[in-house]
């Protein structure tokens, strides 16, 4: 355990610096509209429920290239019930290729978060991310609800709403 | 005695210094000069002509600042001119590959508005080269109010900052960095980007603007760079099409003056053995004159010499590749280039026709 441990932090430490001089996680704010489906279980009882979300995050880059800083208020649907769960997340770049010296076209990144449900959950939890061209993710997300001994297991796609031209007159910058 | 001959020539030529684009390349450029300016000072310019990395030198070479530029040309990196960024995010998003920015400060770092004043008013011509996205004409930006015959448009730059914007808009590869307005917010919109997308070398319009004694530094070289390989590879092809591109512009940028420059030659000696023969001067003026719109009315031959590397500089894609290592390696190969190219001139001058 402890090997394996070491591993993955040497592992994450070198996607760490191979993602130093990427373009990707410029400075501002992106804010992801994503929709998730997928289930809710136990591993004990059956059938799954069927879950789906609408999730806004609105990050910030804290460190240009490296790592967003935001939150996470979702509307979730389970259990023929709708319900709300909110908290902050943490997402750090993992891997944004170099694609002939001209730029990136995409990056990999991991989101972790702390939710807050409002029918009693507690869920603490992570997202494994493709975001393409800073303005689309799909990804695949799991969260142990610990409150309610609950696994949730979902994959989605989001589109950033802050998305925008850049500014484009050389001179006018700083 | 050759001083004083050359003092002489000075008086009654029109000397030009034409210098390509090439992004990185211009190091090379700088080599030329540098060696120009310590080993032949007595040659000097009265029109210098940049297209991209030459119009960022053109300002400083027009005051004699080689020493600037050799700081410039030796020290810049690659994110000091352009910054990176998602490809997918810039193509949707953004009017360029790459963002100029830092370019823009550099631009706005050294051409102080005190350096732009001074070749404003210096007794120099300095010309940018540009294209214009909207009319697709080469639009040449000059520090000088002109009025020439020329099929080039010409525009005064009124102002520093317009100025450092014709820098900026000759220095800025269309697709790869942003096309600039020079006269910002002047109606109609009129955007520019490298005036190498038409004419890598203004040596035309040296012509044109007077003058009798081109000095054309070229920044690829004039050997064919065969490349053996399979070009399986979209982006491989892109960089060899580029390539060819600025290649075959830059090579009729040179023939087509060159040419030009023959039937000058030609008509010169025609015209000198009608007068060895005894017919007077008035009826060889009389043979000549045509009717019709006589390209060569009132025009003589030139002396136009290149300058170029012997093979490829390198520098990457659009030259944009700024390694200060391989910086320094181009302008010493420029020095070494013309102090061979001076040499092989003397005794006497062989023009390139």
């Amino acid at each position: 355990m402890k090997k394996l441990l070491t591993s993955t932090a040497c592992f994450m430490v070198f996607l760490f610096v191979a993602a130093q001089k990427t373009p990707e996680f410029p400075k501002g704010w992106v804010m992801y509209l994503q929709e998730h489906h997928g289930a809710a279980t136990n591993f004990t009882s059956s059938p799954d429920l069927f879950i789906s979300s609408l999730r806004l995050s609105p990050q910030v880059t804290v460190v240009p290239g490296h790592l967003r800083l935001g939150g996470t208020a979702a509307g979730v649907f389970t259990n023929k019930k709708l319900q709300g769960a909110f908290g902050p997340n943490l997402v750090v770049n993992l891997l944004a290729p170099d694609v002939k010296k001209l730029g990136s076209v995409l990056n990999v990144q991991l989101q972790g978060e702390y939710l807050w449900g409002t029918a009693q959950q507690r869920l603490i939890g992570g997202l494994v991310n493709i975001e393409i061209g800073q303005l689309i993710v799909v990804g695949l997300s799991a969260h142990r609800d610990y409150a309610l001994n609950q696994w949730w297991f979902q994959a989605g796609v989001g589109y950033n709403l802050l998305h925008k031209k850049m500014a484009s007159d050389p001179l006018d910058g700083k | 005695m050759v001083n004083k001959l050359n003092a002489v020539k000075n008086q009654i030529m029109k000397r030009a210094l034409v210098i390509s684009g090439g992004g990185c390349k211009g190091a090379f450029a700088v080599g030329v000069l540098k060696n120009l300016a310590a080993n032949f000072p007595e040659i000097t310019f009265d029109i210098i002509i940049g297209t991209s990395t030459g119009s960022l030198i053109a300002p400083f070479a027009s005051l004699g600042r080689i020493d600037l530029l050799e700081k410039l040309y030796t020290t810049i990196t690659t994110d000091q001119v352009i910054t990176k960024g998602n490809i997918v995010a810039r193509l949707l998003g953004s009017n360029s590959l790459f963002d100029a920015t830092p370019l823009g400060n550099l631009v706005k770092q050294y051409y102080t508005d005190d350096i732009c004043n001074q070749v404003m008013q210096s007794d120099k011509t300095v010309f940018f080269a540009t294209t214009c996205l909207q009319t697709g004409a080469s639009v040449n930006f000059t520090n000088k109010t002109l009025n020439l015959v020329s099929d080039y448009e010409i525009m005064s730059v009124a102002q520093p900052d317009e100025m450092r914007r014709a820098i900026m808009a000759s220095a800025c590869q269309p697709v790869f960095m942003p096309p600039i307005e020079v006269k910002k917010g002047s109606t109609p919109l009129r955007q520019y980007v490298d005036g190498g997308v038409k004419e890598y070398a203004g040596v035309q319009l040296a012509i044109d603007a007077g003058a009798d004694e081109i000095y054309t530094i070229v920044l690829s070289p004039d050997t064919k760079d065969i490349a053996e390989q399979n070009f399986g590879d979209a982006f491989n092809i892109l960089e060899k099409t580029i390539d060819i591109f600025t290649s075959g512009v830059g090579y009729n940028d040179i023939r087509v003056p060159g040419i030009y420059n023959r039937a000058l030659q030609y008509i010169a000696s025609v015209q000198k053995k009608m007068r060895d023969d005894g017919i007077p001067p008035a009826s060889i003026e009389n043979y000549f004159n045509i009717p019709f719109n006589n390209p060569y009315t009132g025009k003589k031959p030139l002396n136009i010499y290149v300058i170029r590397p012997e093979e490829a500089l390198g520098g990457g894609l659009g030259g944009l590749d700024f390694d200060p290592t391989a910086m320094k390696g181009m302008l010493a190969k420029g020095q070494q280039r013309i102090d061979e190219f001076m040499a092989s001139l003397t005794p006497k001058p062989s023009p390139v026709a």
